[in-house]
């Protein structure tokens, strides 16, 4: 209890999302929010530690990822046979379901890494655009091996199917938690610094002594773990899983969210996907019209605030160091909405003189 | 033994010859400095002797360590640091955070204690922060911590670059140019931090100049290059004197003076 009193203190985090959890729980218990509404807080969950993943290559190092949906179909894919045709999980006893839950995110995870590490080898050697293209093609041969791998392995071009449904509110967002604070700690430490200066300057950080092969694998390699976690908890709550939801089009929905929410910032990342994934199904009542009011949005957001919502700034809560000039404020938002009211007049005065 | 030793370096882009036949050998606590008209090659040299480019022939020898082939930031882990022409500074973080990058080879965590935050992590960060505010307090940059990198003026954008570089401690601190694009009250104040650095901190330095009142007032030994060939080499007072640095710079026949 005095552990948990000083961890509270330490981090007023930690007592905000119990509180969260708990709200939404209840809630859900009482009927008062359905099962849809939980079920698009789940997958906003998944986003986020997807978006998270991204930030590590994209914001972070400077890598341009196209084919995080690989990564993700990997964890996905690996966790599924692992839980419903190794562990035949559905004829455990329930407390072992979870562990072997656990257990079969981790695997996912692992595999996922290792195939960042073993993509990321070749990859690396490329820089910008041509490392993107890699990344997409390596999206693109997942999907067509997941294709050809006979039906009883993998369930082949009908999607695997059965998996047990064991994913459920509380693990998901248990580890979008541990994401989000794993990218905060990769990001304030040594690790994170060398990311950052590969992304300003990879000459400079290399007469620097940073070893810019051995810091991109590893950010290779972590992102894609977490992409793995990420779809082990998505195969696990649709319990069906098919080749064709990890396509580019996946990959291009994480990019959005996260050059959405401001790229570099963890809470960007966080934000960014929570919005664009709870902001459509909010949008339902318009019908037909919905995608486009979710386009012209976008197009918003992009043309008045191109470093994203928010422009590379941290929460307070995550307390980074590194970087840590650019914490966030509520004022920064409404200066920020103050100003494209009061910015072209200025510009145009200044212009004068 | 030398902190540095190029043993007759050469290097070749195609059919030109940059760099032909240099060699340099520096003593710990020496400033030297290498001066040359544009596209003499003296930016190239620095470039061999921080692993960017290979020479074509020769060998260099880091602390009586063969570096031959071997990459930047090989170079940097033996001892070798510089600052460049064009500024290269982390532009996207912050003051600090530019110099506690530099710090990153020797950082002792590994990927579980940054990962758990064990002890190690906090005691190793607490290091680095520390000794990289000493080390932007000694600069005058202290209190600019937290400001973008380039956001700083120009002059201390140079500073910072230095700072960064010292930050890894090196046995050999390479200065390309560092007083371009500066004032005359400005270049005052870069001979007077060049000199403190070389003798409050007794550092080992190499640097390119092109203005020859700082080179001139500071440098022990010079080194002069033109077209790639080294022309001239020795004290301030020697090399004002040779015919053919006055041949290299003013044009003319350099027997004329002899």
């Amino acid at each position: 209890m005095e552990k948990m009193k000083a961890l509270c203190k330490r981090n007023i985090a930690f007592p905000i999302f119990a509180l969260f959890f708990l709200v939404v729980t209840l809630l859900h218990q009482l009927g008062i929010v359905n099962s849809y509404f939980m079920q698009v807080m789940m997958l906003a969950c998944i986003y986020i530690i997807m978006a998270e993943s991204l930030n590590i290559l994209n914001g972070m190092t400077g890598l341009s990822s196209l084919g995080q949906a690989g990564f993700m179909s990997v964890g996905a894919y690996s966790s599924a046979i692992f839980t419903t045709y190794i562990l035949h999980v559905s004829s455990l006893p329930e407390p072992l379901q979870v562990v072997a839950f656990v257990a079969a995110t981790l695997v996912g995870a692992v595999m996922a890494a290792i195939c960042g590490v073993l993509i990321g080898i070749p990859a690396l050697r490329l820089r910008g655009d041509y490392l993107a293209i890699v990344t997409l093609g390596f999206c693109e041969v997942i999907r067509a091996i997941w294709r050809v791998v006979p039906a009883d392995i993998a369930g082949g071009a009908f999607g695997l199917t059965g998996i047990p449904k064991l994913a459920n509110f509380f693990w998901a967002f248990l580890f979008m938690i541990l994401s989000l604070y794993f990218c905060r700690n990769y990001m304030d430490s040594s690790f994170g610094r060398a990311c950052l200066a590969i992304r300003d300057n990879e000459i400079a950080a290399d007469t620097m002594g940073i070893d810019c092969f051995r810091y991109k694998t590893i950010a290779f390699a972590s992102s894609a773990f977490i992409a793995g976690v990420a779809g082990s908890l998505y195969a696990h709550l649709l319990s069906y899983i098919h080749p064709d939801v990890f396509s580019y089009a996946k990959s291009s929905d994480f990019l959005v969210y996260l050059y959405a929410g401001g790229v570099g910032s963890i809470s960007g990342a966080m934000l960014g996907a929570l919005a664009l994934t709870v902001l459509p199904e909010l949008l339902r009542f318009l019908n037909d019209w919905r995608l486009v009011i979710y386009g012209a949005l976008l197009l918003c957001i992009i043309l008045f605030r191109p470093t994203g919502l928010f422009g590379g700034r941290e929460f307070a809560f995550l307390q980074l160091k590194t970087g840590g000039i650019r914490v966030f404020h509520v004022s920064t938002f409404t200066n920020w909405v103050k100003g494209l009211f009061r910015g072209e007049k200025r510009v145009k005065e200044g212009a004068g003189k | 033994m030398s902190v540095l030793k190029a043993d007759h370096i050469t290097i070749n882009f195609g059919g030109l010859v940059a760099v032909d036949d240099f060699d340099i050998e520096i003593e710990k606590g020496e400033l030297w400095a290498i001066i040359g008209p544009n596209g003499a090659g003296k930016t190239t040299v620095f470039n061999m002797l921080t692993g960017i480019y290979y020479p074509t022939k020769g060998e260099i020898y880091v602390d009586g360590e063969k570096m031959t082939a071997k990459k930047p930031f090989e170079f940097a882990r033996a001892g070798i640091s510089r600052t460049f022409q064009n500024i290269r500074l982390f532009g996207g973080s912050s003051v600090l955070d530019n110099v506690k990058m530099a710090h990153t080879m020797d950082c002792h965590y590994g990927y579980k204690d940054m990962v758990f935050r064990g002890k190690k992590y906090h005691a190793e960060e607490e290091r680095i922060t520390k000794e990289s505010m000493e080390l932007l307090d000694l600069f005058g940059l202290a209190d600019k911590r937290d400001y973008f990198a380039t956001q700083l003026p120009y002059g201390e954008q140079r500073k910072l670059e230095i700072v960064r570089a010292l930050a890894t401690k090196p046995k050999l601190l390479l200065l390309d140019e560092p007083a371009a694009g500066m004032s005359p009250g400005e270049i005052d104040e870069v001979i007077a931090l060049i000199n403190r650095v070389h003798t409050e901190m007794n550092q080992t330095i190499l640097m390119i100049e092109h203005h020859m009142k700082l080179v001139m007032s500071i440098a022990q030994k010079i080194k002069v290059l033109e077209f790639g060939r080294t022309i001239s080499e020795g004290t301030p007072e020697y090399v004002q004197n040779d015919p053919l640095v006055i041949a290299a710079y003013l044009g003319g026949d350099p027997d004329a003076h002899a």
